[in-house]
C-alpha cells in the first residue's frame, strides 16, 4: 500500500486530509452536519487514537475506531468509562476546614476527603481570594502554577494553557522546566548530540526497514507505547512494525530486545531478547565497547571526524583511570548477561548497518543521563550516525516518530501567555532571590526546603518558598515518587487548587476542586498525528457537560470575569470564534501546500 | 541646405502680412490640435488594449491578473493595467511615458519574448514597479483603497494590527502586498513572508563603514558578478558594509572559527556556537576571504578557535540597519509557538550553546519556516544567560 492510497483511505466525516484531491469526499457528508442526528456516528480524537461514537437518547452508546485507524488501541474500549466514571468530579468542591478557616486551616486534614459542594461562583471567588492573599502576603515566589503535565487533547481547551494564562492575569508565579517523561535525556543530550533527541522527528521507518541489518531495542517497547500520542494518535507506526515483523521472519533484519522484561514488542516481532539486570545497562554497554575497542572494530575515521573526547573515554574503558578494566567478564558479572552473549552482541553491532532504538525508561533512573550518554558513545564507535538505517534514536516509541511527516502546518492553540501589553493585576516580579523556574521534579523539595540552593544543568537554582499550588489537567501525585514525603510537603501548603475531571489523588489533597468536562463534552480541534501531521481532526461535542462540570475555556473565562478581565482573556471571542480562528490560521499557513475546506464545511 | 537657410530666414523675420490677432488665434488653434493629438495619443497608450497589444504583456502579466481579485470580485470593480502601472501624478505620468519608450526597445530586441526570458527578468521588472509604487506614495493603490476609508472593525485582529501600523506610517502598500496582481517573482528568498512584512527588505542604498544586519539567511559570493554561491550568511548577522556595486554589497564580518577542517564555519564569538556564516570549502581557502588572527583553546571541548575577519559579497536586499525588529519578531514567534504544549522557558534559562540543542529537539512540533527557525534560535542564543545575566 503506498502513501497516497493510505491518505485516501483516511477520508471521513469532519476530517480533512492533507492531500490535494482529498477534500472532495467529506463535503457531501458534511453538508448535513448541521442536521446532525442523534444516532449519527460522530468522530473525535484522543491521545489513544481517533474514534467514532454513536449515541442513544443523548447518551454515548457505542464506540468504534476511526475508519482509517488500522491498528486501533484497546484503550478506546474505555472511552465510555472515561465519561460515565463514578469518580468524576461532579461539582465545585471545597475542603471543609478550608471553607471554615481559609489559609489558617488544619492542613493535616488533607487527604481525609471531607469536601463541601459549593457553587461555581463561590469556588472561583475563593480561588481568587486565595491568590490575593498569597500575592499580598508573600509575592509571586509563593505561588507555583507551573506544575503542568499532559492534558486531554484539543488545541483550544488545552487545560494548562487556560490555567496559566488566567492565573497570570492575576499575578506572576513559579514555573517548572523539563518533564518527568524525559527529564534526564532532554537535559544531557543537547551536550552530547546537539539536540534533545527525545522529541525530535527520527529517522523514517521506510529508511530503517530498507537499510538496517540490525535493530537494537534497548529498554524499548514501541508496540506498547505507540498506542498513545501527544495529539490525536494515528497509529501509523504499527504498519511499519508489521513490515518489520515480516522482515524478522524472513531473516532480513535481526532485532534484539535488551530488557529485563519480555516486552510486547518482543512477543509481537518474535525477536531475540537479552535479559539484563535492571539498571545495569551502562556496564553492559561498556562491556560491548571494550569488546569492540580491543578487537579494533570501531570506526576510527568517524570518531576523528565527527566526535570529541574519545581519547578521554578510552583510558576509562581500559581501566587506566580507575583501575577497573571494563571487560566482558566484568560486565557479565554485573549485568547477568553471559559473557559470550556480550561478545556476540558486540560483533553483531559492528556487522552491517545497525540502528539503536532507545526507550525512555532507563533515563528515569538515578544517574539516568549515563545510559543515554554511553549509548551515544557506542553509536559513535559503530560510526553509522547519519547513515540511513544506522545510528541511534531516542524516540521511535513515541507518537509515531519515524512516520514520514506530511509537512502540513498544525493548528495553534489558545494562548498560554498574556498578550503583548497585558500586565498581571499583581504586577510584582520580585521572587525574593529565589528562582522563578525550578526543575520539574524539585517542587516537593522546594516546599520542604525553601531557600536551599542546588546545581541544575550548569547553573544554580534556589528553591522558592511555595505556599500555594494551582494544578490543572495534571496529577502530580501520580507523577512523583515518595508519597509520604509528598504528603508532608502538602501539609505545608496553605492552599491547593486543582482542576480535573476525576477525583485524582491530587484532587483529594486539594482545598478547592473544580470539575472540568471531558473532551467528549466540548468542541475542539486537533492535529491528527503529532509528527506525521496527517490532517486536522474535529473533536465534536458528543454530550453536554455532565453534572456541574465546565470546559476549561468556560472555567477560566468565568475566573477572568471575576478579575474584571473577561474580554482581555478571551480576546472578546467565543469558543466558536476561537475554533474558527485556529482553523483559519492553520488554513492560511497551509495555503499553497495543502487545500483545506472552509471552516463551515469542516 | 539652401532651403533650410531660407526657412530659417523666413522664421526669424517679423510677420509682415498677418495681424497679431491672426497669429495668436492660429497658434491657439494649432495648440488645441496638437494638445488634443498628444492627449489622444496619451490616452490611446493608456488603455489596456494598447498594453496587451504586445505578446509578452498579453501572455504573462495579463493572464496572471485574470486569476486575481483585481480582475474579478463580488463588487464588479476592476483594475486595468494603467490603473496601477501609470503614475496618477501628471509630471510623473509624463516622465513615465518617456521612460516607457525603453519598452519599445525591449520589444524590438525581444528582451522578454519567451517565457523563459520573461521569468529571468521578472524580478528586475517587478522590483522596478515596486520602487515606483513606493516613490509615488502608493497613489496607484490609493486611487481605490484609502487608509482613511478602511473599516477596521470589519478586519481580523491581525489585519487590524498590521493595517493600523501601516496607516500610521503611511507605509507603501506593496511592502506587504507584493504579488497581489501578478505572480510573485522567485526572489530566491520568497521566504519567511511574515518576517519580511515585519522587518522590511532594507534600505535601497548603504553607507560605507556602517553596520547592517541580515534579515534572512542569504547566499554570499566572492565578487560582485559571479552567480556561484560561496556560502551563506546566517540570519541576523552583523556586518559592516564596505562598498556597493550594482545590486551587491561587499561586507566585512567579524567572528571566530574552530580550527578544524577548512575552518569554514564562522561563529559569533569565541567558544559560542552561534552561526554567523558558513563558507564553501573552496571559498574558505581562497586567499583574502578569511583573515585569521590570534588562537585560543576552549577548555570545554579542547578545540582551538581562531579570531577571524571575513570579507565577502552579498545581495543588497534583505539587509537592515537595526537588529531590534528581528528580535521583536523572533520574540513574538517564540512566545506564541513554543507555548502551545508547555510554558516556554525564559530566554535566559539556557546559555547560548545549550539553546540550539533544546530548540532543534522540539522543532518538529511547530510551524516555522527555515529562516524563522534560524532567527528564533539566534534570538534565544543572543538573549540567553550567556549575554543576559539575570535571576532565573
Amino acid at each position: 500500500m503506498n502513501r497516497r492510497t493510505f491518505l485516501k483511505g483516511l477520508l471521513s466525516t469532519s476530517y480533512f486530509v492533507v492531500s490535494g484531491a482529498s477534500v472532495l469526499a467529506p463535503l457531501n457528508a458534511l453538508a448535513k452536519a448541521g442536521a446532525r442526528k442523534n444516532d449519527d456516528w460522530l468522530t473525535t480524537g484522543s491521545h489513544f487514537g481517533a474514534f467514532k461514537i454513536k449515541r442513544k437518547n443523548g447518551v454515548i452508546d457505542q464506540v468504534k475506531p476511526f475508519d482509517s485507524d488500522k491498528y486501533p488501541s484497546d484503550m478506546i474500549n474505555g472511552i465510555k468509562g472515561l465519561v460515565y466514571n463514578p469518580s468524576r468530579v461532579r461539582y465545585p468542591m471545597v475542603r471543609l476546614d478550608f471553607l471554615l478557616k481559609g489559609h489558617k486551616s488544619d492542613t493535616t486534614q488533607r487527604g481525609d476527603f471531607r469536601f463541601v459542594r459549593v457553587t461555581w461562583d463561590r469556588a472561583l471567588n475563593l480561588f481568587k481570594d486565595s491568590l490575593d492573599e498569597i500575592q499580598t502576603n508573600y509575592g509571586p515566589s509563593a505561588l507555583h502554577a507551573g506544575q503542568t503535565g499532559w492534558r486531554a487533547t484539543g488545541q483550544l481547551h488545552s487545560s494548562t494553557s487556560h490555567m496559566q494564562r488566567a492565573v497570570n492575569m492575576h499575578g506572576n508565579y513559579v514555573k517548572k522546566i523539563g518533564d518527568y517523561s524525559t527529564g534526564a535525556g532532554q537535559t544531557i543530550l543537547p551536550y552530547i548530540l546537539g539536540s534533545t533527541e527525545v522529541y525530535a522527528q527520527g529517522t523514517s521507518w521506510p529508511l530503517i526497514l530498507d537499510n538496517s541489518d540490525n535493530i537494537i531495542l534497548w529498554a524499548n517497547d514501541p508496540y506498547k507505547n505507540l498506542q498513545v500520542g501527544w495529539n490525536a494518535e494515528t497509529h501509523d507506526a504499527y504498519e511499519y512494525l508489521e513490515q518489520l515483523k515480516e522482515k524478522v521472519k524472513a531473516g532480513k533484519i535481526k532485532v534484539i530486545s535488551i530488557d529485563p522484561v519480555t516486552t510486547k514488542t518482543q512477543n509481537y516481532l518474535g525477536c531475540e531478547n537479552i535479559y539484563v539486570n535492571p539498571q545495569t545497562d551502562v556496564p553492559l554497554m561498556l562491556g560491548i565497547a571494550h569488546e569492540i575497542y580491543t578487537n579494533d572494530w570501531h570506526d576510527k575515521d568517524f570518531i576523528k571526524g565527527y566526535s570529541l573526547g574519545f581519547d578521554k573515554f578510552v583510558p576509562y574503558l581500559m581501566g587506566e583511570t580507575d583501575g577497573i578494566e571494563k571487560t566482558t567478564v566484568w560486565a557479565s558479572g554485573i549485568t547477568g548477561v553471559d559473557e559470550k552473549v556480550i561478545k556476540l552482541l558486540a560483533k553483531t553491532l559492528v556487522s552491517g548497518r545497525t540502528q539503536m532504538l532507545m526507550g525512555w525508561c532507563i533515563q528515569r533512573q538515578q544517574h539516568g543521563e549515563q545510559p543515554y550518554w554511553m549509548a551515544a558513545v557506542l553509536a559513535t564507535m559503530i560510526g553509522q550516525i547519519g547513515l540511513p538505517g544506522g545510528g541511534i534514536s531516542y524516540g521511535h516509541h513515541y507518537s509515531s516518530i519515524g512516520v514520514p511527516s506530511s509537512g502540513a502546518a498544525a493548528p495553534g492553540g489558545f494562548p498560554r501567555n498574556l498578550d503583548e501589553g497585558q500586565k498581571p493585576l499583581f504586577d510584582n516580579d520580585d521572587f525574593k532571590g529565589a528562582s522563578k523556574t525550578i526543575p520539574v521534579a524539585r517542587w516537593v523539595d522546594a516546599i520542604l526546603e525553601p531557600g536551599k540552593t542546588i546545581d541544575a544543568n550548569g547553573s544554580k537554582v534556589t528553591y522558592p518558598d511555595i505556599k500555594m499550588m494551582v494544578i490543572s489537567g495534571n496529577n502530580p501525585w501520580n507523577h512523583h515518587q515518595d508519597r509520604n514525603r509528598m504528603k508532608q510537603a502538602f501539609h505545608k501548603l496553605e492552599c491547593v487548587v486543582t482542576v480535573d475531571m476525576n477525583w485524582t489523588a491530587s484532587c483529594r489533597f486539594s482545598d478547592i476542586v473544580l470539575p472540568a468536562c471531558t473532551t467528549l463534552e466540548r468542541n475542539d480541534i486537533d492535529i491528527y498525528g503529532s509528527y506525521a501531521n496527517r490532517g486536522l481532526i474535529a473533536m465534536q461535542k458528543m454530550v453536554e457537560p455532565l453534572f456541574d462540570s465546565l470546559s476549561d475555556f468556560e472555567i477560566f473565562t468565568r475566573f477572568a470575569k471575576i478579575l474584571g478581565r473577561e474580554k482581555e482573556y478571551t480576546r472578546d471571542m467565543s469558543e466558536f470564534e476561537w475554533l474558527k480562528k485556529l482553523y483559519d490560521d492553520c488554513k492560511s499557513a497551509n495555503d499553497g501546500k495543502f487545500k483545506m475546506p472552509e471552516f463551515e464545511q469542516f | 541646405m539652401k532651403w533650410l537657410i531660407n526657412l530659417w530666414q523666413t522664421l526669424t523675420k517679423p510677420v509682415k502680412y498677418l495681424t497679431l490677432g491672426t497669429v495668436s488665434i492660429s497658434a491657439f488653434i494649432m495648440g488645441i490640435i496638437f494638445w488634443g493629438g498628444f492627449n489622444t495619443a496619451l490616452e490611446a497608450t493608456n488603455t489596456e488594449q494598447f498594453c496587451i497589444s504586445c505578446h509578452s504583456m498579453e501572455s504573462k502579466p495579463y493572464q496572471e491578473l485574470q486569476k486575481t481579485v483585481h480582475w474579478k470580485n463580488h463588487s464588479g470593480v476592476r483594475a486595468t493595467c494603467p490603473d496601477c502601472h501609470v503614475p496618477h501624478n501628471w509630471s510623473r505620468k509624463i516622465a513615465r511615458k518617456i521612460e516607457a519608450s525603453s519598452d519599445v526597445w525591449g520589444w524590438f530586441f525581444e528582451t522578454v519574448n519567451t517565457s523563459e526570458k520573461f521569468e529571468n527578468k521578472r524580478l528586475e521588472m517587478a522590483t522596478r514597479e515596486w520602487t515606483r509604487f513606493e516613490r509615488d506614495d502608493s497613489l496607484a493603490c490609493k486611487g481605490c483603497h484609502d487608509y482613511k476609508s478602511m473599516d477596521w472593525e470589519n478586519m481580523s485582529k491581525l489585519a487590524q494590527k498590521q493595517m493600523k501600523r501601516a496607516a500610521d506610517t503611511d507605509q507603501s502598500c506593496v511592502d506587504c502586498h507584493k504579488g497581489i496582481a501578478h505572480t510573485l517573482p522567485d526572489m530566491g528568498t520568497a521566504r519567511a513572508p511574515e518576517l519580511i512584512a515585519e522587518v522590511g527588505t532594507g534600505p535601497s542604498s548603504f553607507n560605507n563603514k556602517q553596520t547592517y544586519y541580515s534579515a534572512l539567511t542569504k547566499p554570499i559570493f566572492l565578487n560582485e558578478k559571479t552567480d556561484v554561491e560561496a556560502g551563506t550568511l546566517n540570519v541576523a548577522t552583523k556586518v559592516e558594509v564596505l562598498e556597493t556595486k550594482g545590486s551587491r554589497i561587499k561586507v566585512a564580518l567579524k567572528g571566530w572559527r574552530k580550527q578544524i577542517g577548512a575552518g569554514r564555519v564562522i561563529y559569533y564569538d569565541f567558544g559560542i556556537n552561534m552561526l554567523s556564516a558558513q563558507l564553501e570549502k573552496y571559498a574558505a581557502e581562497e586567499e583574502g576571504v578569511i583573515i585569521g588572527f590570534e588562537e585560543k583553546e576552549d577548555d570545554m571541548t579542547g578545540l582551538k578557535w581562531q579570531r577571524v575577519e571575513v570579507t565577502v559579497w552579498t545581495e543588497a536586499a534583505y539587509m537592515i540597519d537595526k537588529p531590534q525588529p528581528l528580535w521583536d519578531y523572533a520574540r513574538d514567534t517564540f512566545r506564541t509557538s513554543c507555548s502551545v504544549c508547555h510554558s516556554q522557558p525564559d530566554e535566559a534559562h539556557f546559555d547560548a550553546n545549550t539553546w540550539p540543542g533544546m530548540f532543534q529537539g522540539m522543532i518538529a512540533f511547530v510551524n516555522m519556516d527555515q529562516d524563522t527557525q534560524a532567527l528564533v534560535q539566534k534570538y534565544l542564543q543572543q538573549h540567553s544567560s550567556t549575554f543576559v545575566k539575570e535571576e532565573h
